[in-house]
């Protein structure tokens, strides 16, 4: 039986029915048509699906029921960039060459994007460790990882300079 | 290089990369039709059975479940691009856990899922094989394809008519190639090294798993998104399936989240498309993780015998090696593969007398797909490793006995072919150079240290003659947009073929447009494998834009006041050679409405087809790509651990088009290769059912597996052009992984002193080597 839900994605809040199975990937992806949430396993192991939860939790979309997460703010890849400008993360990924086929991307960006909330300077070492669970099977990973610290790199330059006004 | 080219050579971001980083690329999984229903598999749980009946009454009576399409709504004919072994749905027997059995077509996907529990299906179990020497000889005691001999083949580059020997009844391909007399060269030999070595099934793992979406059109045609790595062949090959003319399926290949090979003729797309046809509206069809890895074609397993003779310097005289391929119950790419796979077993060394044989073996064990480099990894494996041995054996250098037999240009190979273009010795030389074979790390605790140079090769796919094509549309301000029918897959053909106009055209980079992957308005092209997009699609594309650039010429004459043969262009703008201010704005050409002023349209048009073209193993000279590696390993012989300590890789291309993105091809492939070399295996049970299907058990490499790109030195041959080659450039995508397995293996035996012949080299593997435990993998 279906639920009417309301669920805050990307800013915006959108009401629709629901069955109380099914999960916040399937629904941001066939009802509210936010397909740059990826599935790439339905079981929570590859993080291609990841979102970010009010602001700063990286979760694994597919394995979330819509229903649980109603009264949350939910980010996906589509709500990254301000106006035309892409995010610090999107940028460089786009310079470092860390997209290949893009299906990883953009779970790998939101995921990052928790990081960073968290750790503004991240050694290579804590890059792996907390992106563990997002799987890339084109790029090794190496451009991955220059590309988060590429974007950290960028975001504290940008806040410095507007703590020295 | 940089004066010679303004784009090709430089860095140019991916063309495609915004796209992705914000969610908006389309990928064939996301299209949605208004209507569309949902396909799920009913699949075989045995690993081969008969078919007694099946009941879909309980299942149609689900509420939301549309239809049940079994063996009976699928044509009689058989259909297998190059051996028609397979129905569409299986009509009277399974032949592996996972045969398609009956597709389930619902309003929604949970629906599909419950439904197809609700399909009675009864089966007789047949007894199964699945070992693949065992079903290579002449009395396997199952014979998977009773009427294998009177299969209709498509006789593709002669594979079906030589390939049958009737006294091999599983046998339904084999290849040799034959050089010299191998017994008169082993006569000759001072010491010979015999050895057998195995490589599992494994999984592509794309991200994307295969997925489609299939729309009936109101002419009674199809409208196909699929992650298909045939782009232009696919319509072709569903036509003939389903007896549809092809001009009547309109294919989209729009993103693919990865393909490696393994969506080259994915088996979803003609159920979806008798489906649709069926029920009069669109179906979906995308496979979870698991049918990915049941259904989805593997790499397939190998067996690989080889016998080296050579001289005490280190000369190789005679070499024979033997290629069983486990391919599955299905013949599919297998059928080519084992001649492709032939192409590696002789692309590096030269050998005066030399045996390749290559057999393709039906089992009962899951579908086989072309994987990365098709076949050349599993020859190159056992080849690599055994020369390491017969070096040791010879008590002369690994490096030194793959420097005396490597190929130069001008000798010929091993299939009587002339080498050309060939930087396998200056890869080489680099890996040796890099990585200082004769200096050991001394061991320390539990940890052991042993390096390796390998090298690898992988032929180049473009000597088809079926031509690839490409359109150049100038526009109104001077920028121009190519159609033609390169898949995106990854590895950056939008990237690549971009830089190619832009090349040719004299245009930045940001001026060109690329339409690709329509079969309505884009040129055909054979499909995107095989390390021909490159290749193939950049040389149609450079044939289009000067077409092209004929036609601007020749519109500019009137305002120029001078022949087409006086004038060039640059940055959109026409001029004389001799007089560069005699010149003209592109956009000048064209009114204020886009229109050209001179009436029509300016659209360049080529085709391009190999100068070589023809049947592969009748032509003198074949194209290849070459790498190698040096590598240093740690190994913990508490653990079993591997660790990799440094890496020199250096590669042949041809001339690099963006060394950033072909960098960045070589470090996925890599860590691809890596997993393949230490730990990806698809593990079957005596039931035939791979146990593994999960990225929780079958492992690939994560962030936590794959080395650190700060000990990974790459390089690439330097000016170094192909002559059939757009501006010199050859393919990468595949070459890339072929040295990596047998570099890590060699450098894992060298690092504990024990040969070990079979993959993937898991630590359990290493520990049972170290504690002297014969381990047998099967599978």
């Amino acid at each position: 039986m279906k639920r009417i839900i309301t669920l805050n994605v990307n800013g915006v809040d959108y009401t629709f029915g629901a069955e109380p199975n099914a999960t916040l990937a399937d629904v941001l992806r066939e009802e509210l048509r936010f397909t740059g949430v990826k599935k790439g396993c339905d079981d929570g192991e590859c993080g291609a699906c990841s979102v970010l939860l009010d602001g700063c939790k990286v979760i694994p979309s597919c394995t979330t029921l819509a229903v649980e997460v109603e009264g949350h703010k939910i980010l996906t890849i589509e709500g990254l960039k301000k106006g035309d400008q892409l995010h610090p993360l999107q940028q460089a990924f786009v310079d470092c060459f860390a997209v290949q086929c893009g299906f990883c991307t953009p779970g790998m960006i939101m995921c990052a994007c928790a990081l960073l909330a968290e750790n503004d300077d991240p050694t290579e070492a804590e890059i792996r460790d907390y992106m563990r669970g997002n799987i890339c099977r084109c790029t090794g990973y190496g451009k991955i990882i220059q590309a988060v610290q590429e974007a950290a790199r960028n975001i504290r330059t940008a806040k410095e300079a507007v703590e020295n006004g | 290089m940089a004066d010679k080219y303004r784009v090709i050579g430089t860095n140019q971001l991916r063309y495609d990369a915004v796209e992705k980083v914000t969610g908006a690329a389309i990928y064939s999984g996301d299209v949605k039709p208004d209507r569309m229903c949902y396909g799920k598999f009913v699949s075989s749980p045995h690993a081969h059975a008969k078919i007694l009946s099946i009941d879909v009454s309980e299942a149609l009576a689900m509420p939301g479940v549309v239809d049940v399409l079994t063996g009976a709504d699928v044509p009689e004919k058989r259909y297998g691009g190059y051996i028609r072994d397979r129905h569409i749905l299986c009509k009277h027997v399974v032949r592996f856990v996972g045969d398609y059995v009956a597709l389930v077509v619902a309003t929604d996907e949970v629906i599909a899922s419950n439904a197809v529990a609700k399909v009675k299906v009864e089966y007789e179990p047949l007894p199964a094989i699945f070992d693949v020497e065992e079903s290579a000889g002449s009395n396997p005691p199952v014979i998977i394809h009773p009427d294998l001999f009177e299969y209709g083949g498509a006789g593709f580059q002669g594979v079906t008519e030589y390939g049958w020997e009737k006294d091999r009844p599983n046998q339904f391909t084999s290849y040799y190639q034959r050089k010299g007399d191998i017994d008169k060269g082993f006569a000759e030999a001072d010491m010979i090294v015999e050895n057998k070595y195995t490589l599992p099934f494994v999984s592509h793992c794309t991200m994307e798993t295969h997925q489609c979406v299939v729309v009936p059109t109101p002419d009674g045609g199809l409208e196909i998104w699929g992650s298909e790595q045939k782009g232009g062949i696919a319509r072709f090959e569903i036509g003939e399936d389903i007896d549809m003319p092809p001009e009547k399926i309109h294919m989209h290949t729009p993103y693919l989240g990865g393909g490696f090979g393994g969506k080259t003729g994915i088996p979803i797309l003609d159920v979806a498309c008798v489906a649709a046809l069926k029920i009069k509206r669109p179906v979906r069809i995308v496979q979870t993780r698991e049918e990915n890895f049941i259904q989805g074609g593997l790499r397939g397993a190998a067996v690989m015998h080889i016998k080296d003779g050579y001289k005490k310097d280190g000369t190789l005289v005679s070499r024979y090696v033997e290629m069983l391929a486990n391919s599955g119950p299905y013949a599919a790419h297998a059928t080519i593969l084992v001649m492709c796979a032939g192409f590696g077993g002789t692309g590096n060394y030269k050998c005066p007398n030399q045996l390749v044989v290559g057999r393709g073996i039906y089992t009962n064990l899951p579908l086989n797909a072309p994987y990365r480099a098709l076949g050349s990894e599993y020859f190159v494996f056992a080849i690599e490793r055994n020369m390491d041995e017969a070096a040791r054996k010879l008590g002369i250098g690994r490096d030194e006995i793959r420097l005396k037999n490597v190929l130069h240009n001008g000798d010929r190979d091993g299939n009587d072919k002339v080498v050309f273009n060939n930087g396998s010795d200056y890869c080489l030389r680099k890996a040796i150079d890099g990585i200082h074979l004769e200096q050991h790390r001394k061991a320390d605790g539990p940890w052991r240290y042993g390096k390796s140079v390998s090298l690898g090769n992988k032929f180049v796919g473009t000597e088809d003659e079926q031509g690839t094509g490409a359109l150049c549309k100038v526009n109104s301000d001077g920028s121009v947009t190519i159609y033609n029918a390169h898949v995106e897959l990854g590895q950056g053909a939008k990237t690549v073929d971009a830089m190619a106009a832009a090349e040719e055209m004299k245009l930045p980079y940001q001026m060109v447009h690329i339409v690709s992957g329509d079969s309505e308005i884009c040129p055909h092209d054979m499909g995107t494998f095989c390390s021909r997009g490159t290749h193939a699609n950049g040389n149609a594309i450079i044939l289009a834009c000067r077409d092209a650039k004929k036609k601007l010429y020749h519109l500019a004459e009137k305002r120029l006041k001078i022949s087409p043969e006086e004038m060039d262009m640059e940055d959109a703008v026409i001029f004389e050679k001799a007089n560069p201010d005699n010149k003209m704005a592109v956009s000048e050409l064209f009114s204020f409405e886009g229109g050209v002023e001179e009436g029509g349209q300016i659209i360049g048009g080529a085709t391009w087809i190999h100068p070589l073209a023809g049947n592969p193993t009748g032509i003198e000279r074949d194209t290849y790509s070459y790498g190698s590696w040096g590598m240093e390993v740690g190994v913990n012989i508490e653990t079993g651990e591997v660790k990799i300590m440094q890496l020199i890789g250096c590669y042949d291309g041809g001339t690099i088009v963006n060394p950033k993105a072909a960098e960045a091809q070589i470090e996925g492939a890599f860590s691809m290769g890596y997993g393949q070399a230490l730990f990806e295996h698809v593990m079957v049970n005596d039931k035939g059912r791979m146990i593994n299907c999960s990225f929780r058990d079958y492992k690939i490499p994560t962030f936590m597996d794959s080395p650190s790109t700060s000990i990974m030195d790459i390089s690439f041959v330097p000016d170094n052009p192909c002559e059939f080659g757009p501006n010199g450039a050859k393919g990468i995508g595949e070459v890339s992984t072929v040295p990596v397995l047998p570099g890590i293996a060699n450098a894992v035996s060298d690092a504990i002193g024990i040969e070990l012949y079979d993959l993937p080299f898991t630590r359990e593997t290493i520990l049972n080597a170290i504690n002297g435990v014969k381990k047998d993998f099967k599978v």
